[in-house]
């Protein structure tokens, strides 16, 4: 799977589990920019993102995901993009 | 729509079909790629896409409202979305709300629990045995077999209560999650061989809970056990999930659990499937008749004709729970019949088939068809078909018909025939357990229809033969006439609704009463077919009103509902009643019921909003029962 999939992937699950374009997925909104991004959409981001790329976080990587940044950096460096 | 559209089934060009279609207000066509999308692609992300799309479209699709409430002890949130996108594409309009975050006891104790206020459609009671069992789930081995005895008897006692409460605040169907199994108990292999072992005791308990639903009305039991074996024991948990976010089943065991979930809230809430449509080459059997003909086609107990057989196997399961079987091939007929007929191989005979369509007209037309000469919604069709052109066709043409969709491997039809949650029923009466058997019996009534001279002649060669009853006196009827409540859409007066607990209680009542009617002939016996609930205002004591009249179609036009009517007078007559009323209230289903009270001389006497009508009969101008149906018990005053 190579860098622009796997961005494009996290853009299409962040944009429709919070429920909105995908044009507002850029690196820099995280969880305080996005209004839907509360603690239960969280959870789903997870979820959805363990069962797209078949692969389960730890906890200290769920807490740095915070972000579209911070979600592109751990997929990346779990599935050994980088 | 070009033909590169019928064909599109990835989940990224569905939806921007249905961004497209929304965008041009195609509003049925959104309908219906939206449920293929949920087909393709059943993931969380996709059912927040779905469930944005369904609020949008809200005002102009028509939905039944469901409410479901779910008392948990642990963290559930994830499933709710995939829940309602279940819920949805079948015809829902569902509000699912969570009870408080490990405080079911607290939800369903308090009387006034925000949770249970409304009384939602489905509750549903999880707990896990993590957090209800923590001695017998993690410390089996400090437990003495006194201290387990005692643990197992409170569970029981503490589950009769809860269920009795949650009734209590509603009639909805409850659904009880069971207690899973540890995966390694704590003797390890020894655990097997000990009587009283960490295993059996939990099944012991789940033994319990079945016992506590199977003795009350709309109370399931959820094996929640087999559930997580389905995924395997060891793979359905995430032990790091459990430990952070307390969510009791791996990400991609989500989608399943909520899956569950919606085969209840579907079963129950009237929007069952009633009939299977197979196509025949490469689906019933491999192969086509046609080319390969009887000797060629593969169907058999080896591979690769086992794959057909599997299948075939699971549309009889089908037959059995009441699910009508028809066929519709692109075919000779003849051949196809020879081979239905005559292939050894063959687990359906041509009397399992109510109806069939083996010809080369396209299939959206003979599946309106078969809907239409088995007097079913076309909504109630489930098709099959190995073909995706046929299928893409069929979506396209009949959007109401639940198209299966099934790869190219034919090991996995069987399986996914299974899985279609339409099918499900959370109750069984004797009346379903045959009723695909009353279709193939029609088939041969109709065919007499035919031969006979006249009318008369041909109601006299049925040998009809009824029963009549008040359930008051007759409990076993219950589920049947509750039943009928929520399933009869064409011939019925009101399409009042009601649960078994309501009937149950109308039943009771002294101003109310509720009359069954059973019928059979010479071609078998057709069970309870119609119902009645007969109010008697005190306030107006010469007056009898129907509330509900309502009977199976598959009966009409041949003098029951005139019988039925005539013992709707007599139960009447008794009370001292000397007036009939009823309301006709049009839906979008029962204008075959229209004409009935008119038609038995009743007059107009009011109007009702939305263009029903109430109308009334002085009681003796009310029928005299048919002539040609034979009373078997007498009842009230009817004479025989």
């Amino acid at each position: 799977m190579d860098q622009a999939t796997i961005r494009s992937d996290i853009q299409r699950v962040l944009a429709e589990t919070l429920g909105v374009d995908q044009s507002a997925i850029t690196p820099d909104a995280d969880s305080a920019s996005i209004e839907g991004w509360d603690s239960v959409n969280h959870l789903n981001i997870v979820l959805a993102l363990e069962t797209t790329f078949g692969v389960s976080f730890e906890p200290e990587e769920i807490e740095a995901m915070a972000s579209v940044a911070g979600v592109e950096r751990v997929v990346a460096a779990k599935l050994g993009a980088i | 729509m070009g033909e590169r559209e019928h064909l599109t089934n990835t989940a990224s060009e569905l939806r921007k079909a249905i961004e497209h279609a929304v965008s041009a207000s195609r509003h049925t066509d959104a309908v219906r790629l939206l449920r293929q999308l949920w087909d393709v692609d059943p993931s969380a992300p996709t059912a927040a896409f779905l469930n944005r799309h369904y609020s949008a479209l809200a005002s102009e699709i028509e939905a039944k409202p469901y409410a479901v409430r779910i008392l948990r002890s642990c963290t559930l949130e994830p499933m709710i979305p995939m829940l309602s996108a279940t819920l949805r594409t079948h015809g829902l309009a569902p509000s699912v709300e969570l009870g408080r975050f490990n405080a079911y006891a607290q939800d369903i104790i308090e009387p006034d629990s925000e949770v249970l206020a409304g009384e939602p459609d489905m509750v549903v009671l999880a707990v896990h045995a993590r957090d209800l069992l923590p001695g017998l789930w993690s410390r089996f081995a400090d437990l003495d077999a006194d201290r387990v005895a005692a643990l197992v008897d409170r569970t029981a006692r503490d589950y009769e209560q809860w269920i009795d409460a949650v009734r209590a605040r509603t009639p909805g169907v409850i659904v009880v999650h069971g207690f899973e199994l540890p995966d390694a108990p704590s003797l390890g292999f020894l655990d097997a061989q000990t009587p009283g072992g960490q295993r059996e005791t939990i099944a012991s308990i789940n033994a319990e809970l079945r016992r506590l639903c199977h003795g009350r009305n709309d109370v399931v039991y959820l094996d929640y056990d087999a559930l997580v074996a389905r995924h395997g024991r060891a793979r359905a948990f995430d032990a790091r999930k459990w430990a952070t976010v307390r969510l009791p089943v791996r990400a991609e065991v989500v989608p399943d659990m909520a899956r569950e979930w919606a085969r209840v809230a579907i079963a129950h809430s009237g929007k069952q499937l009633k009939c299977l449509v197979c196509d025949l080459d490469n689906t019933l059997w491999g192969g086509v008749i046609g080319e390969d003909g009887m000797d060629g086609i593969r169907l058999d107990g080896d591979h690769p004709g086992v794959a057909h057989q599997e299948l075939q196997r699971v549309a009889l399961d089908l037959y059995e729970r009441g699910v009508i079987l028809a066929i519709c091939s692109k075919n000779n007929e003849a051949d196809a019949m020879e081979a239905i007929g005559g292939h050894p191989g063959m687990v359906l005979k041509p009397d399992h088939f109510a109806a069939s369509r083996i010809n080369w007209q396209d299939k959206a037309s003979n599946l309106r068809e078969i809907a239409a000469e088995l007097n079913i919604g076309i909504d109630s069709l489930a098709f099959i078909d190995d073909n995706p052109v046929e299928r893409a066709w069929v979506r396209e043409h009949c959007p109401e018909v639940t198209v299966i969709e099934i790869g190219e491997d034919p090991y996995t039809y069987a399986a996914a025939l299974r899985d279609v949650l339409g099918f499900e029923r959370i109750v069984l009466s004797s009346e379903d357990r045959s009723r695909s058997r009353f279709y193939v019996e029609n088939r041969k009534r109709e065919t007499l229809a035919q031969t006979a001279m006249d009318k008369g002649e041909f109601l006299g060669s049925l040998e009809m033969f009824a029963e009549i009853g008040d359930l008051a006196s007759d409990r076993a009827r219950l589920a049947r006439c509750a039943q009928l409540t929520q399933k009869t859409n064409q011939f019925n007066l009101s399409t009042r609704r009601y649960t078994e607990e309501q009937v149950a209680q109308l039943a009771e009542r002294d101003d109310a009463q509720v009359l069954w009617m059973r019928l059979g002939d010479r071609f078998g016996d057709n069970g309870v077919i119609a119902m009645a609930i007969v109010r008697y205002p005190t306030d107006r004591p010469d007056l009898a009103e129907i509330d509900t009249l309502l009977m199976s179609c598959r009966v009409i036009g041949r003098s029951v509902e005139t019988g039925f009517l005539a013992a709707i007078a007599a139960a009447a007559r008794e009370r001292g009643r000397d007036r009939l009323e009823a309301d006709f209230v049009p839906t979008k289903k029962n204008a075959p019921s229209k004409d009935f009270l008119p038609d038995h001389a009743f007059e107009q006497v009011g109007d009702l909003p939305e263009a029903g009508v109430r109308w009334g009969l002085p009681l003796d101008a009310a029928p005299g029962w048919p002539e040609f149906i034979r009373l078997d018990t007498p009842f009230a005053t009817l004479a025989t």
